[in-house]
């Protein structure tokens, strides 16, 4: 297992060296000249445009910067945002919390939604409660997220008065967001439980367990549902860093900092060191999730754990 | 301790869970309001982040809406032209405008216990054209700056390369408000970062990024300017700044009473909030430019003077404040809003809306109407680019209506909406024919020159590419002429030679509109609309 996990994460670093080369090319090969951005409708000289971008480093061939910034990296320095020259990681630091926190709540919605939805959408296939589950999984997909939110937002802050509409600290702020964000992220989950549920429930080996004559309820859990997360966990997993680093609607209606918000403000400024800080902590945040979900399949089919 | 069964313990986490939401949700079902600040505690909905708190580096309106608290500006501009003491006293200007002698109050302290004196003013301003700040709001403030002199320890001569009659202007915004050199020096570039110490009524407490801003009253403020009739520490305890950029959720705020004062109140609720009971709508008219539309000279057929002034005769302004703005904007005439110095009326009289006349304008200048309706001229199809940002999408609905209007002339305007980047890119190499502006300033010199001087042409701010010597000429005896009267004269000839030039078509003034609850009184806004002053205010529920 330990090595597995060892060799899990020096396969991470080619990833990530990857990833950063690829947003850096990218991100240079937009137009856009950062300094040009950084004055934007104010008055500016050409000379004064000119000593901008060399303040900004941006005169150095384009491996000096990249190197620059990989030079950094193992002291953990990853640069300064060349707008406001704040360090990347303090950038990061101030919203990693409020981001995870988001996502660890709006996780734990859809997970609890999506699986109660999809497995009573499998179970009674066919039934008013498989219609009923799946019109709502419907309204999850097709609902904009920014409606949905300011819905929220008027019932339960305007109308109500139970929960405040925005900021972070002190979970009554973060009910309705995590609520916003879980109830779109539950309807893929819905749907793909009830079609992996259902799909189980015709192998054969669940028809030998009913024949043992175990209760329905043993049947499910032991064998039905175990076999049925294999293909549910992945999307899980991946939907914990798209909840994690791509709030951004949801960050904004509900006045929270982030670190989508982060990257998003970062590429329309074109600031090089914040977008290549913050897509490296994303990959980061990635490939940590996708050990787990690879030990996750270790526990729930033991032929993996053989292999 | 026994194992406790499963079931048992489902139990009970639900029996927990239920009793903290319960416990929690209670009060707020019958406590109407719970969310409101106590008294003394202002919360503020800010539209959105900014760079700094630096004042000096920032290009953020914002921060100087928060600055000014924390600052104390040389004057305070209390009308278009006028000026009140600040912490200079009194001061003189040399007949060029190039010299301003300015006396400073003897009994100021800056938040970090040390003293004002000349010394400051001069590293502040310094600081301002020093390259390493990379200062940009400041910077155009300064303008032609030379150096500071220290005449003593409380008289400070500031002095300008060339005539700067704008310079009182830029002092009575917070751009230029004074900073503690020792809290530059010590703090290096954390300052505005994590500090930010001025001599004003609030102290910096805390930042968060993208979150909040909290200040706290500078309880040794005992040097308030006389245009408050009120010298001692402000009435508040403290002011909380939160970043709520979607303008509905800010609203909502103001409703729930979580923030008790907002920004940027969207157009559409400007009835419903003027006829409130509880809530008080500001409603100041901005001063600087309004919308406008410019239009490239340096790419054809937008360089004929004959296709720009069809434009300007095609657009239905009025209509265009109707339907967009709700008519809470109001169909503007000239490059600078009514309440600014010089503002020429008769402008509102030169170019009407005249379809027909912008027909007979491009068939005189041989644009013929093709068969598909639109006009042409040899092989030239007059297909007009217009350039835009992807946000406020109050833009796209404004372009989308000219775009209409220009069509029923035989005019074709392709929309390229697109992101910042390279929006600017396209903008600063002069790939538009059309592109929006908008700016805030009091300065009437000052927004002229952004506008019309050919040394902001190419690239920089001047994306009309509107090159004449005329009016470069206009604009420099405006900033070389301190006597009000003769600087208004001349004021009202360069609007006119930009209406007689065609050279952009002004669409619409908008006011700067702030909500707040009944509970706030005492809430001081500047005559240009953009800096809500919270010195005299008080909450009381």
């Amino acid at each position: 297992m330990l090595q597995f996990v060892l060799k899990r994460l020096l396969l991470a670093i080619p990833t990530m060296v990857a990833a950063s080369i690829l947003v850096f090319l990218m991100l240079h090969l937009v137009p856009g000249d950062p300094a040009i951005i950084f004055f934007g409708d104010q008055p500016v000289t050409p000379e004064r445009l000119e000593l901008v971008r060399r303040q900004m480093g941006l005169h150095r061939p384009l491996v000096v910067q990249y190197l620059d910034f990989v030079r950094g990296i193992p002291r953990g320095d990853l640069g300064r945002s060349i707008h406001n020259r704040t360090p990347v990681f303090e950038e990061l630091r101030t919203r990693v919390g409020s981001s995870a926190e988001l996502a660890l709540a709006a996780f734990v919605v859809a997970v609890a939604l999506g699986l109660s939805l999809g497995l009573l959408s499998a179970l009674w296939r066919g039934k008013w409660i498989d219609a009923g589950a799946m019109l709502v999984a419907l309204g999850g997909v097709s609902m904009p997220i920014f409606w949905l939110a300011s819905m929220l937002i008027f019932v339960f802050s305007l109308k109500l008065g139970w929960f405040p509409a925005i900021g972070f600290g002190g979970w009554n702020r973060l009910i309705l967001p995590a609520m916003a964000l879980g109830f779109i992220s539950s309807a893929t989950l819905a749907r793909l439980v009830r079609s992996s549920v259902l799909e189980v429930l015709l192998q054969p080996f669940v028809t030998t367990a009913r024949s043992k004559g175990l209760r329905e309820a043993i049947v499910i859990r032991r064998h039905v549902l175990k076999n049925a997360f294999i293909a549910v966990i992945t999307v899980m997993g991946l939907q914990f860093g798209t909840l994690l680093s791509g709030a951004v609607i949801t960050e904004t209606v509900f006045a929270r900092p982030g670190v989508g918000k982060l990257l998003v403000d970062a590429i329309s400024n074109k600031d090089f060191p914040i977008v290549q800080g913050a897509v490296l902590f994303i990959a980061l945040i990635y490939i940590i999730i996708n050990l787990f979900v690879d030990l996750s399949y270790a526990y729930l089919d033991p032929r993996i754990r053989f292999e | 301790m026994g194992r406790m069964k499963r079931r048992e313990f489902l139990k009970r986490v639900g029996i927990g869970v239920g009793a903290l939401a319960t416990s929690q949700a209670l009060p707020r079902l019958f406590l109407p309001g719970a969310y409101a600040q106590s008294t003394g505690i202002l919360t503020y909905g800010m539209a959105g982040g900014f760079d700094t708190l630096d004042v000096t580096a920032t290009t953020f309106t914002r921060v100087g809406r928060i600055a000014l608290h924390i600052i104390d500006p040389l004057v305070w501009s209390t009308g278009s032209g006028q000026y009140a003491p600040g912490l200079a006293t009194s001061w003189t200007v040399s007949p060029d405008a190039t010299v301003y002698t300015c006396k400073l109050r003897e009994d100021v302290r800056f938040h970090d216990g040390t003293p004002l004196t000349a010394e400051a003013v001069k590293v502040t301003f310094d600081r301002i054209v020093d390259p390493a700040t990379r200062a940009q709001t400041a910077f155009s403030f300064i303008g032609p700056y030379d150096r500071s002199d220290v005449v003593d320890r409380y008289t400070v001569r500031v002095r300008f390369k060339s005539p700067h009659a704008s310079f009182l202007n830029g002092a009575s915004s917070p751009y230029l408000g004074i900073i503690s050199p020792t809290a530059v020096q010590k703090f290096g570039q954390d300052f505005g970062r994590l500090v930010f110490v001025g001599t004003g009524p609030f102290m910096l407490q805390s930042y968060r990024t993208d979150a909040e801003v909290r200040l706290i009253r500078n309880p040794n403020y005992t040097w308030g300017a006389p245009t408050f009739n009120h010298q001692g520490r402000a009435y508040l305890q403290s002011i909380v700044y939160k970043i709520v950029p979607e303008e509905a959720t800010r609203l909502a705020t103001l409703e729930t009473g979580e923030t008790l004062f907002i920004e940027d109140v969207p157009v559409t609720d400007y009835q419903r909030l003027r006829n409130s009971r509880d809530k008080v709508l500001l409603e100041i008219r901005q001063a600087g430019s309004g919308w406008s539309l410019m239009m490239n000279q340096m790419r054809a057929p937008t360089d004929e003077l004959a296709v720009r002034r069809a434009v300007m005769h095609a657009i239905d302004k009025e209509g265009l404040v109707r339907t967009v703005w709700n008519s809470v904007y109001k169909a503007a005439c000239s490059p600078l809003t009514p309440n600014m110095l010089g503002f020429d009326a008769e402008t509102c009289r030169k170019v009407p809306y005249n379809p027909d006349q912008a027909r007979r304008l491009l068939d005189e200048a041989g644009w013929r109407l093709g068969p598909d309706g639109v006009r042409v001229k040899g092989t030239e199809r007059m297909r007009l680019e217009f350039y835009l940002q992807t946000t406020p999408q109050k833009n796209i609905e404004m372009a989308q209506f000219i775009q209409a209007n220009a069509k029923q002339v035989g005019i074709d305007i392709n929309l390229n909406v697109i992101a910042r980047a390279g929006y600017l890119d396209a903008v600063r190499q002069g790939r538009h024919h059309f592109q929006f502006w908008w700016d805030t300033g009091t300065d009437p010199g000052q927004m002229l020159r952004i506008l019309f001087h050919s040394r902001n042409a190419g690239g920089g701010t001047n994306r009309n590419n509107y090159r004449n010597q005329d009016m470069d000429r206009l604009i420099e005896q405006i900033d070389g002429t301190s006597d009000p009267t003769r600087r208004k004269e001349i004021i009202v000839r360069a609007q006119q030679k930009a209406i007689d030039d065609a050279v952009m078509v002004y669409l619409a003034d908008p006011p700067s509109l702030y909500a707040h609850d009944r509970s706030v009184s005492g809430v001081w806004v500047d005559w240009g609309g953009n800096y809500p002053y919270f010195f005299n205010t008080r909450v009381q529920r």
